[in-house]
């Protein structure tokens, strides 16, 4: 099995979501794990990758 | 120890209101080894009983019922029931009582669940084959995981329907406890309508309930309702809501100490939350989420979102196939079928772009052929380069005035030109 399947199939098989630890300790500060921070501000458009040139080829040939 | 002691012990914990004691009272493993010599205690009859609250009478003689199925009888699925069947008199109980004894009954319900988890564990395809019984006959018996929700729910309706208006002395501050273990109850039994008719019901309730901040008490069963909840967004196609809700459960979740402990969990919102949020708000995270979750990184970064993110429409669909059973499980499914627009704005905004580089005069250049589209569209869904283009200009019609009407391109089609006219300043907003 591929690692790539491996993956598709722990997704699969992993449905529950788990209960705390019974110790679990939680603190009076944020973490960080959330909020705006984690995100990219914006997704830039990417026009300079292969599939564009693909394109751009087929748009070309198309003009002719 | 004998029965008066032990009956005057807890008389003692209900008049102090001393839930700590109680919990004590009622475990079934009790300090210093005491559960068989409380299982060989005679059934207590009134006259033993006449000191203690009438509705708390039943709770002990439960109890010591219980104790006698655990180590005289030895049964497990004898002792679910009569574990079962003593919170129930504790919510009995706890109807006239204040939120001091949400504690034991918490307490009680967690250990009931434990009983059930054991029984689960020793007879698994009994229990199994129970859950799933065909919901048709509507005689049959009741499984145990029912008969488990029925309890809780018994909890969780003493929670919600307390009327005491300050909530820090209201039944209502523990209500995400008994809710979060119900909606996970309602989701194993695969019953989503009754997940949603709790849902129903916490919406309907006009008193205050504690909010989702850094000061809730037990922020994981908040936390654990909110994952589910968020899934019941899903279902309704209400993505915004979901996406608070994930949200919310993130934030809830980032003032856990050691947050690599509960890393499944966390992986588990950020499944849900990532797609949502690229179909919300057009947001992508940051990389340090890529490195933390590599499967993350694999499902999202380096598949889904690539392809959505540069409009590879045939590589998009061919991998929703092969993940479909895990986004119909994790009932993304959906959300991924309204996430193809998002691959076919990018396809188009990139037609756009290359036809105007291809196009020299910059007083036209901002109206596109249809011609130009379905190109682009057409080689995108084949994935391949075609020998000729057969013109399919009424579906390109379609595509586009579907986007423009919900406002993700601004312009006009030019139905006789065969044309698109975008807007010079924001084509796409």
């Amino acid at each position: 099995m591929s690692e790539e399947e491996k993956i598709v199939q722990t997704l699969e098989e992993d449905d529950e979501f788990e209960d705390f630890p019974v110790d679990s300790k939680w603190t009076e500060k944020s973490g960080g794990i959330s909020g705006e921070s984690l995100w990219e501000e914006d997704w830039e458009d990417d026009n300079s990758d292969e599939f564009s040139e693909e394109l751009r080829k087929e748009l070309e040939k198309s003009r002719k | 120890m004998s029965l008066s002691e032990f009956i005057g012990d807890v008389r003692d914990a209900l008049k102090k209101h001393n839930a700590a004691a109680l919990c004590k009272f009622l475990e079934i493993n009790p300090q210093d080894n005491k559960g068989p010599l409380i299982a060989r205690f005679n059934d207590p009859n009134d006259f033993d009983l006449y000191e203690i609250d009438e509705r708390f009478r039943n709770v002990i003689k439960s109890y010591i019922k219980l104790m006698k199925s655990i180590y005289l009888v030895n049964d497990i699925k004898k002792s679910f029931e009569d574990y079962n069947e003593m919170v129930i008199q504790l919510n009995r109980y706890a109807e006239l009582q204040t939120n001091w004894i949400n504690l034991t009954l918490m307490k009680c319900c967690k250990e009931l669940i434990g009983i059930y988890s054991v029984m689960e564990k020793s007879f698994p395809e009994e229990i199994k084959n129970n859950n799933q019984s065909n919901e048709i006959f509507t005689d049959r018996k009741q499984s145990a995981l029912e008969i488990l929700a029925n309890t809780i729910n018994k909890s969780f309706k003493l929670s919600l329907n307390d009327k005491n208006l300050d909530l820090s002395q209201s039944k209502r501050i523990d209500i995400y406890f008994f809710l979060s273990i119900l909606i996970k109850i309602y989701f194993k039994l695969g019953n989503i309508e009754l997940a949603k008719s709790i849902e129903k019901a916490l919406k309907g309730t006009r008193f205050e309930l504690p909010a989702f901040n850094k000061k809730l008490k037990d922020k994981a069963s908040a936390i654990t309702y909110l994952y589910y909840s968020s899934i019941l967004s899903l279902e309704d196609s209400d993505f915004k809501s979901s996406q608070s809700k994930l949200e919310s459960a993130l934030n809830l979740l980032s003032y856990y100490q050691d947050i690599s402990r509960v890393k499944k969990n966390h992986q588990k919102i950020l499944i849900l939350l990532l797609p949502l949020k690229l179909y919300n708000d057009k947001k992508i995270p940051k990389d340090i989420i890529w490195k933390q979750f590599p499967t993350l990184k694999y499902l999202y970064k380096d598949n889904l979102f690539e392809f959505i993110l540069k409009g590879q429409i045939f590589q998009l669909n061919n991998f929703i196939i092969k993940v479909q059973a895990f986004l119909l499980k994790s009932n993304l499914y959906l959300l991924f079928e309204n996430l193809k627009r998002l691959c076919m704005i990018s396809l188009i905004k990139k037609t756009v772009h290359i036809h105007q580089s291809l196009n020299e005069d910059t007083k036209t250049n901002h109206i596109i052929p249809f011609s130009a589209f379905n190109v682009t569209i057409t080689y995108s869904t084949h994935g391949k380069s075609q020998k000729d283009y057969t013109e399919n200009f009424d579906e390109i019609e379609c595509i586009l005035a579907s986007l423009i009407a919900d406002g993700f391109i601004k312009g006009y089609l030019s139905h006789s030109n065969k044309c698109i006219v975008l807007s010079k300043t924001v084509p796409f907003p």
